[in-house]
């Protein structure tokens, strides 16, 4: 390959992993406001009616990913008694979906994933066949079922 | 009883290394061409195709592949070091068969002595076939590449038998270009 062939290749190699009109600080703030309307659900009508039961509260989290480097964004945490279940952004460069925040609890995780707007779904499978559903009241309790201690 | 034919011994089914190799090869560039299809697919929506990774990160996508790479490297090298033991056991077979008269066939032959047809698996691939070649073979030279396939036989038994415990290898590593 001739220089010049060697340089184009390269350059379109740079191009590709960054595109230029792309704004990532507008999806970074996309992105966190997702997740904060996200939050303001749960908190405001997903667990209304189990509010008296559940300690809610935010932490930071700083997050590093390709093209938006290091920002801040909050982590949700529900804590029942001595345990803790916690909402956490992983990012929004991810295959398939907007983002991604995974939840730790005692027993096992789980993934929601973010599929622009206000469409949230809980990762139920991947292989066989995807099984994706959406994260309302009922679904976010089954959820916190299966990873919070029985 | 009657000697049977080679042909109703030998199986046949034996790959060769090259073929060992060239399937090696093209399981590589499938896991590499869907590396590049995931990493380079259009963020956002969910394709079917792409199911099994929805949701992961590239860091994440990344460490997949790489196990896959490493996992089917395991299975290659054990496939190349089956292929290299079965084309010496043939080896073996037919020199006994045929009753040649080279220094390495007579060896065989006193071996296998009182042996029936069908207890060949009993032949020893290290003291009955390695060491015939090392102590009667026509080329001293191969001597060290014989002490080398001893060594990779310590990871062939590794990988057969499910690596559950800390190898003593006969070198610090081996990769599939080693084992090649």
């Amino acid at each position: 390959m001739a220089q010049d062939q060697l340089q184009r290749f390269f350059q379109e190699k740079k191009q590709k992993a960054r595109p230029a009109d792309i704004d990532w600080g507008g999806k970074r703030d996309a992105w966190i406001a997702a997740v904060d309307g996200l939050y303001q659900t749960i908190e405001g009508d997903y667990l209304k009616a189990a509010k008296a039961d559940v300690e809610i509260t935010r932490r930071d989290k700083i997050v590093t990913e390709n093209c938006l480097g290091e920002y801040h964004i909050p982590a949700l945490v529900l804590r029942v008694g001595d345990e803790e279940a916690v909402f956490s952004p992983k990012g929004l460069n991810v295959v398939g979906a907007q983002g991604r925040i995974d939840v730790h609890g005692d027993r096992a995780d789980a993934t929601i994933v973010w599929q622009g707007e206000n469409r949230w779904s809980i990762v139920i499978s991947r292989t066989p066949t995807l099984r994706l559903v959406p994260l309302d009241a009922d679904s976010l309790g089954e959820m916190l079922r299966g990873i919070m201690r029985p | 009883m009657t000697r049977p034919s080679l042909s109703e011994i030998l199986s046949g089914e034996q790959q060769s290394l090259q073929e060992v190799w060239d399937w090696h090869e093209f399981q590589r560039a499938l896991i590499g061409e869907e590396k590049s299809r995931v990493l380079d697919a259009p963020p956002g929506g969910v394709g079917l195709a792409l199911s099994r990774y929805v949701g992961k990160t590239r860091e994440e996508v990344e460490r997949d592949f790489a196990y896959q790479v490493a996992e089917l490297a395991q299975v290659a090298m054990l496939g190349m070091l089956a292929s290299t033991e079965a084309a010496l056991r043939v080896d073996f077979i037919e020199r006994v068969w045929n009753k040649n008269k080279d220094p390495v066939s007579r060896r065989f032959l006193v071996v296998n002595r009182g042996r029936w047809w069908n207890r060949f698996p009993d032949i020893r691939l290290e003291e009955d076939i390695l060491d015939t070649w090392r102590d009667h073979g026509p080329n001293p030279a191969t001597r060290h590449v014989l002490s080398e396939f001893k060594g990779a036989l310590k990871l062939r038994h590794w990988l057969a038998h499910g690596r559950y415990w800390k190898p003593d290898l006969g070198r610090a590593s081996y990769d599939i270009v080693d084992v090649f």
